[in-house]
């Protein structure tokens, strides 16, 4: 879950519209706001996650379609936008329940991210995490590597909390890692970490650019470095 | 006559849905129909429902018995669907208006395959040879309109446009194909039963006849008629060691099978449901062929009942069994899926941000054009299908959960010493520890670190 920035300002109109709100805002399924901002929103989560998914780092969204000539006077002005995944309310108790006659917080801007439908809707659903966490990615003081590393079993590359952290962070670190689905989707980075691992060795693709899971691919570097393999020892 | 494009306005569940079905830029074949088409996609969003707009479309076209106004009512359901045929595109619009039923529905009984055959020859007399639309609406069970022609056309007309005969092929129809088949095999059993009659009675006359001869030459003259049927069937069903019989003797006719190991006769109702499944399929697919040109199959579950080392073949089977021929298939099973080229696989998906919408998840980004593509489902594991294409973890949550539970364990085992993990000596937790690393590593990986049984 690498560091995102969300301080650029493309959709100009909705920043404005949120930050002029007191009270509560519209509910995020209304569509009257949907249908002014929801576009502008998505798109310019997009452009700040680089187009992928904000905890696992699989990529959502192609960058032709939120590229800065995209935007027009504030407004997304693309066409209909193609893309996989769902907006995803970090601190779920500040967007309001299905029911309820009047909405939360559900269009602030720091509370959303861009993530993969099924981190949305098979992992996390359930679970509340408070905006104030020290692992929301968008943090100024937020960086992955002091939070994590990793292991690499069948191949497959899994997300771990550090082992020297705290225990109490250390707990809170490997809650995150379930409850907002950062190793879901272990073989399909695999397959990416394969092609981009051909890639390298036969100069396949002479510039080649690690577009996906790049915070894994800073902490494979790191293991490459261990001194010995686990399983020739135990 | 081939499909390539399916416009869904609304369908039932279905709305605004544009279906591609040509071959995209950079293929041999670009912008021509596809010849096979795979829909994939949870239960619900739609796949077979595709398969019935087709069924639909076909089944109007083969009953339009009368030509009504279809401007008087608000239909409940509208598609449309664009054909190839020869040069020409034409483009057919079915609805449905609220009091009728859609005229093919697919059912339990026949939800296998239903094969439509036959051309669909609708030109108007503003016809041009060149390429060009010609739309014709389609409406429930008998309203046909040729949007361009002058005043409403009779039935017969058609004819005269040339419109070929068609028809749906369902498990209550098939005998209608196949019973041509059992009787030229009749017909060749009895021809051959007074052939060696006749020459018997030639070797009565002259003991010199050389019958070995004679037999050769009239079975070269007389072609068994099961063989093209044995040939195509037999490299399938020898799996179950079947073998298509080469004889029918039961009244009515029908087809049965010699078990390859005992040589004794198997009736096709004592065969498994899979390889029945097979036959019921692969019939119409052959015996349609020569019967009609254009032939559209639309084969729902194609997996059913099927061992996987099947699955992984079938649909080649199917396909090589006809020629001039575009199949649709409706699929749950990943292996089914990677049969196919990419843009031959049509996946819908629920689009839980908008209401459960339904949309075609593509797998290119930008041009349609071949190298565009993510996946070529031929070339994936099947564990890959199952989590790119289809969206399911092809572990399930216990073994991911296991699974990361064991790199948790590995890393932490990792920040001690080798000597350390070699030598534990007083340190219970890190024996614990190792301990259970070895039996995750026993459970995850038996093949390399299982128990050893003598």
């Amino acid at each position: 879950m690498r560091k995102i920035d969300k301080t650029c300002n493309l959709s100009v109109a909705y920043r404005d519209w949120e930050a002029s709100i007191e009270g509560n805002h519209e509910k995020f399924t209304d569509s009257a706001t949907r249908a002014k901002y929801y576009k502008d929103v998505i798109m310019q989560l997009f452009y700040c996650q680089q187009g992928l998914c904000a905890y696992t780092e699989r990529l959502l969204c192609d960058d032709l379609n939120f590229d800065v000539s995209k935007w027009e006077e504030g407004k997304y002005v693309g066409d209909k936008p193609e893309f996989e995944g769902q907006v995803e309310h970090f601190d779920e108790s500040l967007k309001s329940k299905s029911g309820e006659p009047e909405g939360r917080k559900d269009w602030l801007w720091a509370n959303l991210f861009m993530v993969h439908s099924d981190t949305n809707t098979k992992v996390k659903s359930s679970h509340t995490i408070s905006i104030d966490s020290p692992l929301k990615p968008d943090r100024v003081d937020y960086s992955p590597f002091d939070f994590f590393e990793g292991s690499i079993v069948q191949e497959r590359f899994f997300f771990n909390a550090k082992e020297d952290l705290e225990e109490d962070l250390k707990e809170e670190v490997e809650l995150m890692i379930a409850y907002l689905g950062i190793n879901y989707g272990t073989l399909p980075k695999k397959r990416y970490i394969e092609l981009v691992k051909r890639n390298a060795i036969f100069s396949i693709l002479e510039d080649y650019e690690i577009i996906e899971y790049t915070t894994t691919f800073e902490l494979f570097d790191q293991r490459e470095q261990l001194t010995f393999n686990l399983d020739e020892v135990i | 006559m081939k499909i390539r494009r399916i416009k869904i306005k609304r369908f039932y569940h279905l709305e605004e849905l544009d279906i591609d079905l040509t071959y995209p830029k950079g293929h041999p074949k670009a912008g021509q129909a596809m010849d096979k088409v795979c829909f994939i996609g949870r239960s619900g969003t739609g796949k077979t429902t595709f398969l019935e707009v087709i069924a639909a479309v076909m089944m109007c076209e083969r009953s339009g018995k009368g030509f009504q106004n279809t401007k008087s009512y608000v239909p409940v359901n509208e598609a449309t669907i664009e054909y190839e045929v020869d040069d020409r595109i034409i483009t057919a619009e079915l609805s449905t208006n609220p009091s009728e039923k859609l005229p093919y529905t697919l059912t339990r009984s026949d939800h296998n395959f239903i094969a439509g055959g036959g051309g669909f020859y609708v030109p108007t007399p503003h016809f041009s040879p060149k390429k060009e639309l010609d739309r014709i609406r389609l409406s429930g069970l008998h309203q046909l309109l040729l949007a361009s022609t002058e005043g409403q056309p009779q039935l017969d007309d058609l004819s005269k446009y040339g419109r070929k005969l068609s028809m749906i092929v369902t498990a209550n129809n098939l005998s209608e194909i196949v019973e041509p088949y059992f009787h030229k095999i009749l017909a060749h059993q009895q021809a051959e039963i007074l052939f060696r009659a006749q020459l018997t009675e030639q070797l009565e006359e002259d003991p010199n006849i050389d019958i070995p001869k004679e037999v050769k030459i009239w079975k070269a003259s007389n072609p068994d008629p099961t063989d093209d049927f044995s040939e195509l069937v037999n490299p399938i069903i020898e799996r179950f060691a079947l073998q298509i019989s080469k004889k029918i003797s039961d009244f009515p006719p029908r087809l049965s099978f010699v078990h390859q190991l005992t040589q004794k006769s198997v009736d096709y109702d004592q065969i498994s449901a899979g390889t029945r499944q097979i036959i019921k399929n692969i019939l119409p697919v052959h015996f349609l062929t020569p019967q009609f040109e254009n032939n559209t199959f639309l084969i729902d579950e194609p997996e059913s009942g099927l061992y996987p080392d099947v699955q992984r073949e079938i649909v080649s089977h199917y396909t090589q069994a006809a020629h001039h021929t575009q199949f649709f298939f409706a699929t749950h099973s990943p292996i089914i899926a990677s049969s196919f080229e990419p843009w031959e696989i049509v996946e819908l998906k629920f689009n839980a941000a908008i209401g459960g919408v339904v949309y075609q998840d593509k797998y290119y980004k930008g041009e349609r054009h071949v190298n565009n593509y993510q996946y070529d489902p031929r070339y994936l594991e099947y564990g890959t299908v199952l989590s790119e294409l289809f969206d399911v973890s092809p572990i399930n949550e216990l073994g991911d959960k296991k699974l990361e539970d064991f790199a948790k364990l590995k890393a932490e085992l990792e920040t001690y010493t080798k000597a350390e993990l070699q030598h534990p000596n007083g340190d219970e937790t890190l024996k614990k520890k190792i301990e259970a690393y070895k039996e995750l590593r026993r459970q995850i990986d038996p093949t390399k670190y299982g128990r050893k049984y003598a």
